[in-house]
Formats: C-alpha cells, structure tokens, sequence
C-alpha cells in the first residue's frame, strides 16, 4: 500500500472571536492533515466550526494563530495579493448557494475565472468552459443569467467555475444545502465523478447522503477535530451500506 | 416620536448621502447668494452713489466754449426736465501713473471739496470710507483704486498731467483714493481725478494760456434731471436733447444714468450673470444626485420599509420620513451657506475693489436672498416628493420575501468580455447591467463638460490677450492703430509699419460723435466700410448709407432699408441704413458710415487714424513698442486693447480655476454618493470576485473604470450640447452688453482637455471611493 501524501497541513489552528467579554473559541488547537486524492468530509453538530475550518484551511478567513500549508507553501500570513492567485489558480469554492456574479451568464462566470490564470489562453479557456459546462450538463443554459436558471443549475455552473483553472483543492461548503433530491444526487454524482478523477475535495456538510462519498470523513466537536473515518471510493450499489457505516460512526461520535 | 425615531436611524445609516447633499447644498447657496447680492448691492449702490456725486439722469460733457447758460435755458424747455445743473471740470488728454501713460482716454479733473460736489475718500488701506476726510493741499490729488490695478498706483507716487506736449505739464502727488461711481471702474477709459482748489485754478489759467484743446480743455458737464413724475424714457429723453436743443454741437459725448451705471457694472453684470447659470447647472446636479440616492435608498430599505409597513407605517409616514431627511440635509447645507455668504461677499468685494473702483456694501439682500432660497426648497421640496413616491410600490408581502427583485435582464445590447483588458471588460459589462445607476453620474458629467467646455468657449473667443473682445468693441478689427497732424510723419510711420510686418488690410478710422435721429452716439468713420464687422446685411457703400449696432436699431426703432436723419456739427443728412453691423462700444450705442458719407459733412481735411491687420498678430507688441519709442512723442499709437481688458482677462481665468475646483467637489460628492450606494448593492458581487482570486486594487480599477467610461460618454455628450447651445445661449446674454455677434469654436484640444479633466476626476474620486472594496471579504459569501 503506498503511502498517502500530504497536501495540506493546519497545526495549531485557532479561531477565537471575542464574546461578553470573554473568548469564544470556535476552532481550539487543530492539527490536521489532508490527502492528495482524498474526498474529505468534515461533520459535526450545528456550530462546531466545521465551515469556520473550511475557510480557515482555505485562507478565505485568517486563522486567530496557527498556521496553514499548501503543497509546503505557508498560506497563514500570505499578501493580499499571493492569497488572490492562490485563489485563481490553485483552490476552486463551492458555496451553499451557488454566487454566481448577477450580471454575467453562466459561460461568462467561468470564463471570466478562467481568465483569471495564467495556465490557458482566451480561446483554451472558452473552450474548457464549454466542456466543463457540458459535463456538468448546463450546456443548454449557458448563455443564461443566474437569475434565469434554477438552483441546481446555477450550483452545477458553479462547479464548473470552481474547476476551470484545476485547482489543486475543490473546497466545498454545503454545496448541496440549497437544491432539491434531484438536484442534489446530480451535484453529488458530479463531485464524485470528479474525485475519481484525482480531483482532492474538502468539503463541509450535513448531509447523509453527501456524507457518504467521502473517502475520509472528520468529525469536529467544540472546534477540535474527535473523530475520524476512511472508507473506500463510492461506489453507488454501496450506498446503502455506506450510509450504514456512516450513521453508525456518527452515532460513536453522539451526532 | 415614531417619525423621529425613524428619521433618526435614516440619517444615522446613510450619513454619507446626508453630508454629501448638505454639502452640494452649501456652495450652491453660498454661490447664489453672493452673485445675487453683489449684483443687486452694486446696481443699487452705484445708482444711489452717482446721485451722491451729483450725475443726473443724462449728463453732457460739454466742449470748451459752450454756451451753458443758453443751453440749460433750451434744455429745461422740454417738459420732462426738472433741473439742470453745471459742474466745472478740466479734460486731460494725456496723463501718467508714476511713469505709466494713461490707456484708453482722457481724465476729468474736478475740485475737490466744490459746493454740492461731494466725494467719498477712502481711508488709506481701502477697506472703508474715511468719516472725516483731510482735504487737499497744494499738488496733491485723489484718484480711484482703479489706478492700483491698471497702474500699480500707491499713495505718494506722481500723477502728471500733460497741458501742451511733453514740454508742458503739471506734476500732482496721489494723495489717496476717493470713490468714483462715474468712471472708478478699472473697465472705463475715462478717470475722474480729484484736485486742490487752487490748483484747479492754476491748472485752468495754464490750459486756458497753452489753447491746445485737443490735449486738454476747460469745460464743463451738465447734469440733466427728469421732472419725479416722467415717464419718458431716457433714450428718448436724450433724443429730445439732441433734437430740441443746441446741445449736439458742444458736446464731447452725453450718457444717461443707465449707460454710465452699464459701463461701470460690465464685469459684474457679466459674471454675475454667467455665474448664475454656473450656478442654476449645479443646482440640476444636485436634483440628479439627490434622485438617484432617494431612489437607490428605497431599493436599499425595501425590506425595512416593507415590514414598516407590515406593522402599520402608512405610505404617507414613510414618504414623510424619507422626504424629510433628504429636507434636512438640504437645510443643512442651506443654513450655513446662507450664514456664511456674507463673508465671501465681503471677501470678494474687497478683492475687487481695483477694479470695480468701488467698496460695493456686503450686506445680503435679504428680500431677493429670500426669494431665491424659498424657491430653490420649494423645488426640492417637490422633487423629493415626486421621487419618495416610489415608496407606493412595496408591499409588505415582496419584501418579506426578500426585497426588491434583483434582476438582471438579459439586455440586446451587451458586451463581450475578453482576457485581455478584463477589468475594463467587466466594468463595461456592468454599466450596461446596470444601466440605470450610472445614468445620474453621466448626467452630471455631461453637465459639468457642457458648463466648463462653454467657458473655454467663451475664453477662447476673448482669446488669450483678448483679442477676440477687443474686435467686439472695435469696428473693425485691426491690430495697430495710430494717429498724427503731420502729413509728413504719417507718411513715415506707414513706411515703417509696412517695412517692420506684412500688413494683411489698412483703413482710415475715426470716431465722432453724432446723433442718429435724434440719439447721441458716437458714430464709426471707415475709409473701407467693408471692413466693419457686418452682422446682416450689407457694407455701406455708397455716401448715402450707414450701419447700425442691433442696440441702435432697437433703440430709434429702425431696421434694414429705412431711412435715418444724422445731425453732426450743425448738419443734417438723410441715411439708408443697409446692414447691421457689430461693435461694443458704448455698449453697443454707436453706428457706422463710409469716410465718403462722412465728407458729406465735413469739407475741411481733418486726419484719421489708420488702422493695420498683421498677417501675423504676434509682432503687434513689439511693433508698438517700436512705433512709441520712435513717434510717441508726436503721434498716438496704440494697439486694440482697452483698459478694462486685463480684469476681464484675469477674471475669466479666475472664475475658470473657481469653475475647475467647484467641478471637482461636485463630482466628488456626486461620484461618492452615487458609488457608495452601487457598492454597497454589489458588496456580494465584490465577495465572489474575491473568493475566485481577483485583488482589491483589480476590483477597485473595474469600479473606477465604469465611471471613467460612464464621465467619457457624458463629456462627449456636454462637448456636444456646448457646441449646440454656446452660442445662442451666450450671445443672448452678450447681447444686453452690446455685443451682439457671439461666435464660438472650441480647438479639439480644449474639447479633450475639459472631457478629460472630468473623466480624470471621475476615475480619480471613484477609486478613492472604492476603497471601500478592500474591507470587503469573501467571508460575507459564507452561511453558517
């Protein structure tokens, strides 16, 4: 069995915001280590800083003190500047709603991201668009505003937005939170589809059914990571059992 | 309570838009005010003042040898005329400022402390009237502040007055500086100067002994009175004068109340009057602003106001709310203005003191103050009313739901985003999303560009050394003129002018001063009538014919074709008029004939000036110079200019730095409120484009970009009206001041330039503005 390699790495991570007077520690001292190749899903009660440490570990927020890596790099203290191209061409976001910018359609939201890095020229970066919105099957509505499309279309172009540079890490908060089943098992199926690909994901969620694609899943209480599982790539004619699995190692965890 | 309370929290979360229009508010009252007061305060003042130093409602300045005691008996014949009164004076042709000659006409000497003649004399830093004023000894004169900005005069230096040539004079030390509502002003060639009784005597008997009349004379001018209960005008009043009494053959020039008072208010009148259209453009920018933050606040609160509706908050208490702060804010910027004009009047009266002659009163006019202010709040008031009445469409059910609808639509017209030059892609993009909000930003550049490109405009006519004005009060144009008794030396002086430059047109020119049925004017002698600056019509070419000034057609009431009476020295001659024609002088009350015509009258040879067009104007100073060191002594030479040029022309620069500097509060204050509201509807937007990796400085640059694309498009659109409504606009107001062709063009340069100072501006404070950007943080995207 070869051994795993380390893409990101948090020691330390603290995240305190001050409360009545005292302080409120929403993350508490976490060291944590993320896998290349990994779908890693990070559970936990409502409030126990399971977002906080998404966007702590993807530099969108700055730790209290700690210190995140990246592929050996420091993120923790980086310029305005280093962290914007860190953004554009190494980490894609998927949020709980989709944020698409209102005024650009769904390709131009791509693209435009796609402009953003210096791996492709303008006429690669259309073209990859297109082919990102065709397997997240948006094609069709890719000259539509957000305001135009529904919700798990949207949410879909924003994966596709979240993938046009090739990010090294797919951090995703909740990204099925606001679809519908239908929906959901769509975004979901297309997440896999990606992680099978190589593609690391980090993502928060609720969900049992999102739970249950993870290849190693976390669980945070109190803002310390108790818990840990791995499981095997999804498989569909194993969700079933997967769910089991999950439910009971959540029940450990008193979930 | 509940409004207060409501008011209260308005104010406190949109402080911004609160002190913005508080301050757009405050220089426009404070503008408004003060061009109001000064104007009214110094046409009521200077009337109030002539009556004071004794001018009539039509004075005569009379020539040596006039009858006065038969021409006062003529003059009370005619019913309107109540009394006539004599004051003695000295004309000097020539005199010097501490070694500067006099430009542009002659100096009237009066006694000081002569019985019913009383003068004001300023105290010695000329910020008041002394309350008890020394009186002149022996060789010692009061003269007008005018001569500190004409001639750099101070008290102590020398006022020579020449009596017969430049072997004959008189030497006077200024004693001080008295107020002269005659002639103070710097715009006027004639100067009043205030002498010691014996020495006005000694000066007579010298004048009276050299003869020499044309270099000075003793004389006389006569104030004419109206009975209290006329009704006839003085125009017509004046033509009586010329028409019933001998008064045409003795007189130098006569001017009524009204022309004297024109004369000495021109720059004020004229900047008054240019500043209050600068004004009424900023108080349309203000509407625009205040507009757009009235309708971006009701999209801002519309769920607020939903649920205060929800909870019984009627239409009418919200409007009443909403209209209120907007009110107070106005008020805010109202009040102080209002407080504080009285010191930039006062400021500006006594920084113009040197020019306008005069220590104009800085008390506000409270009546016309008044009046202004109440109807500028009763506009707003009903703007804010009409815009607040958006507040009808919420319902407490939408905004619940999430407020106002933020849509999108999908426009025909829309743009392309490219890699290269993305931020300016992006930002072209929201301006046609967003459409709407820019509009008002645009509007006010449009506006700012059309008021600055009018007054490059109208600079640029004046041209630098003010060329273009001196042509509007010249006849014709010409560069260098210059006039002599020497046939000899005549012939000399145009041999040296022809070898010195290439002259482009020569004519004989002189000014006369006649009656044209009946209405004493000067009346414009040209040896080529082709050259006088024809309006419509056509040149006068045969001796039968003349010119008029579109002011004399409409003050004898004649047009193209008819037929006139012109009476000088005693004769009288039938004229067609052919054409109109444009000259300034005496504010347009003049007319012009062929030097065939003139002959008609006069048969004795008698000398014009000659005038000369250079193919290149630039040699004119040097030439001039060049002709006075050789032929000063013996003959007058002078170039077109006047000595009221520099103040227009310093005042013209002037009021375009004050026009600059009022453009950029504007459009800061107008970029500020209008970007702050658009920032703060697209902070989610900013949050996106942060998370997806684009810097602060990126954003900012794309928000800047959209005004700087938004104040092009408007400056393109205010070049555009400039050029449009310049002229008309202008040339109607040009026109009360008897020019009455105004023709404008605008270099490219100066069109780029005025665009590009205000897009500048925009792109400038719109930044700045948009710093705003960097507190926001992708984490506003996050929903925990």
């Amino acid at each position: 069995m070869t051994e795993k390699v380390i893409i990101m790495k948090a020691s330390g991570l603290c995240k305190s915001f001050a409360n009545n007077g005292g302080q409120n520690h929403v993350l508490d001292m976490i060291d944590l280590e993320i896998y290349d190749g990994d779908f890693t899903v990070i559970m936990g009660a409502s409030g126990a800083g399971k977002s906080t440490l998404l966007y702590a570990l993807s530099g969108m927020d700055q730790p209290t003190s700690g210190v995140v890596c990246y592929k050996e790099g420091k993120i923790s203290g980086l310029k305005e500047k280093e962290i914007a191209a860190l953004r554009a061409e190494e980490f894609g976001f998927v949020f709980q709603q989709a944020h698409l910018i209102s005024n650009l359609t769904l390709f131009e939201n791509v693209m435009v991201t796609g402009y953003l890095s210096k791996k492709r020229k303008e006429k690669e970066v259309k073209e990859r668009a297109k082919e990102l919105l065709g397997r997240m099957h948006v094609e069709k509505a890719m000259d539509r505003l957000p305001s135009q499309v529904s919700g798990g279309e949207a949410q879909r172009a924003a994966i596709a937005r979240a993938m046009i540079n090739e990010p090294g890490m797919l951090f995703a908060d909740e990204p099925t939170g606001a679809l519908n089943k239908r929906n959901t098992q769509e975004v979901l199926d297309l997440l896999t589809g990606l992680n099978e690909k190589g593609q690391n994901i980090l993502m928060v969620t609720h969900d049992m059914k999102a739970a249950i694609r993870a290849t190693r899943l976390l669980y945070l209480e109190d803002g310390r990571v108790v818990g840990e599982m791995t499981m095997p790539a999804y498989r569909k004619e194993e969700a079933r059992s997967r769910e089991k699995q999950v439910e009971a190692w959540l029940s450990s965890m008193e979930w | 309570m509940k409004y207060v309370t409501l008011l209260k929290a308005n104010i406190k979360a949109q402080k911004g838009s609160f002190i913005g229009i508080g301050a757009l508010m405050f220089i426009i009252t404070i503008s408004l005010l003060a061009v109001l007061t000064i104007w009214k305060n110094a046409t009521d003042y200077e009337e109030e003042q002539l009556a004071y130093i004794g001018y009539g409602d039509i004075t005569c300045w009379l020539t040596w040898g006039a009858d006065v005691k038969e021409l006062t008996r003529q003059i009370l014949e005619i019913e309107d005329v109540d009394k006539v009164e004599e004051q003695k004076a000295i004309y000097i042709g020539k005199y010097y400022v501490n070694g500067h000659e006099g430009v542009n006409g002659m100096a009237q000497l009066f006694t000081y402390g002569e019985e019913g003649y009383d003068f004001h004399i300023y105290n010695q830093s000329i910020t008041g009237i002394e309350e008890d004023p020394e009186g002149l000894s022996e060789g010692e004169v009061y003269v007008s502040p005018a001569f500190c900005s004409l001639y750099d005069a101070q008290i102590g230096d020398e006022f020579l007055v020449e009596i017969a040539g430049e072997e004959d004079t008189a030497s006077y030390t200024i004693k001080g500086f008295f107020e002269d509502p005659s002639a103070g002003s710097s715009m006027m060639g004639i100067k009043t100067i205030l002498i010691n009784r014996i020495d006005a005597q000694k000066l007579k008997e010298r004048v009276e002994e050299a003869g020499q009349w044309d270099k000075a004379m003793n004389a006389s001018l006569l104030h004419i009175f109206r009975t209290k209960d006329s009704t006839l005008p003085l125009g017509k009043l004046q033509t009586q004068l010329g028409e019933r009494t001998d008064l045409t053959g003795y007189m130098e020039f006569c001017y009524s109340k009204v022309s004297i008072m024109g004369f000495m208010l021109v720059l004020q009148n004229i900047f008054a009057g240019f500043l209050l259209v600068f004004v009424v453009v900023l108080l349309v920018i203000t509407m625009v602003v205040i507009g757009h933050s009235i309708s971006s606040s009701i999209e801002q609160d519309y769920v607020n106001m939903g649920i205060l509706k929800a909870v019984g908050f009627t239409q009418g208490n919200l409007m009443w709310t909403q209209s209120m702060q907007y009110v107070l804010a106005v008020l805010c910027g109202m009040i102080p203005g209002a407080l504080l004009s009285g010191m930039l009047i006062r400021l500006i009266n006594r920084l113009t003191v040197t020019a306008t002659g005069m220590i104009m009163p800085s008390d506000l006019d409270l009546p016309i103050c008044g009046a202004a202010m109440g109807i500028i709040l009763i506009l707003l008031l009903g703007f804010i009313v009409a815009k607040t009445a958006g507040i009808g469409k919420i319902t407490p059910i939408r905004a619940i739901r999430g407020g106002a609808p933020d849509v999108y639509f999908k426009s025909r017209f829309t743009t392309r985003i490219y890699q290269k030059g993305l931020a300016f892609h992006l930002a072209l993009r929201a301006l046609v999303s967003g459409k709407k909000q820019y509009i008002s930003a645009g509007a006010v550049a449009a506006l700012l560009v059309f008021f600055i490109s009018l007054t490059v405009r109208i600079g640029s006519w004046i041209g630098p050394d003010g060329k273009g004005l001196m042509n509007s009060f010249a006849a014709g144009d010409y560069d260098i003129g210059f006039g002599c008794e020497d046939k000899e030396l005549e012939k000399e002086i145009q041999e040296t002018i022809n070898r010195k430059a290439k002259v482009i047109v020569s004519y004989e020119f002189k000014m006369e001063r006649a009656t044209i049925n009946g209405f004493e004017c000067p009346m414009n002698i040209m040896s080529k009538p082709e050259y006088f600056n024809i309006v419509e019509g056509r040149s006068c070419k045969y001796e039968n014919e003349l010119l008029v000034t579109d002011v004399i057609a409409q003050a004898i009431e004649v047009g193209i074709g008819d037929t006139v009476l012109v009476s000088y020295k005693g004769r009288d001659k039938e004229f067609i008029i052919t054409g109109i024609y444009q000259c300034a002088n005496d504010m347009g009350e003049n007319f012009g004939i062929s030097k065939e015509g003139w002959e008609g009258f006069e048969s004795e040879p008698v000398s014009f000036y000659h005038h000369y067009v250079l193919e290149d104007p630039s040699q004119t100073k040097e030439l001039v110079a060049l002709l006075k060191e050789e032929y000063g002594d013996r003959a007058d030479i002078d170039e077109n200019t006047w000595s009221g040029l520099e103040s227009i022309l310093t005042a013209m620069q002037a009021l375009e730095i004050f026009m600059y500097v009022i453009t950029a509060i504007f459009i800061l204050v107008a970029v500020y409120l209008t970007g702050s509201k658009i920032l703060y509807k697209e902070q989610h937007d900013m949050g996106i484009y942060k998370s997806l990796g684009f810097t602060a400085g990126k954003l900012r640059t794309c928000f800047a970009l959209r005004f700087f694309v938004v104040a092009v498009a408007g400056s393109v659109l205010g070049n555009i009206l400039s050029g449009l409504l310049t002229d008309p606009l202008t040339g109607t107001m040009l026109k009360m001041f008897g020019i009455s062709s105004f023709e404008s063009t605008l270099s490219l340069f100066y069109m780029i330039f005025s665009g590009a100072v205000v897009s500048g501006l925009f792109l400038a404070f719109s930044y700045i503005a948009a710093g705003k950007i960097k507190k926001v943080e992708p984490e506003i995207l996050i929903v925990e």
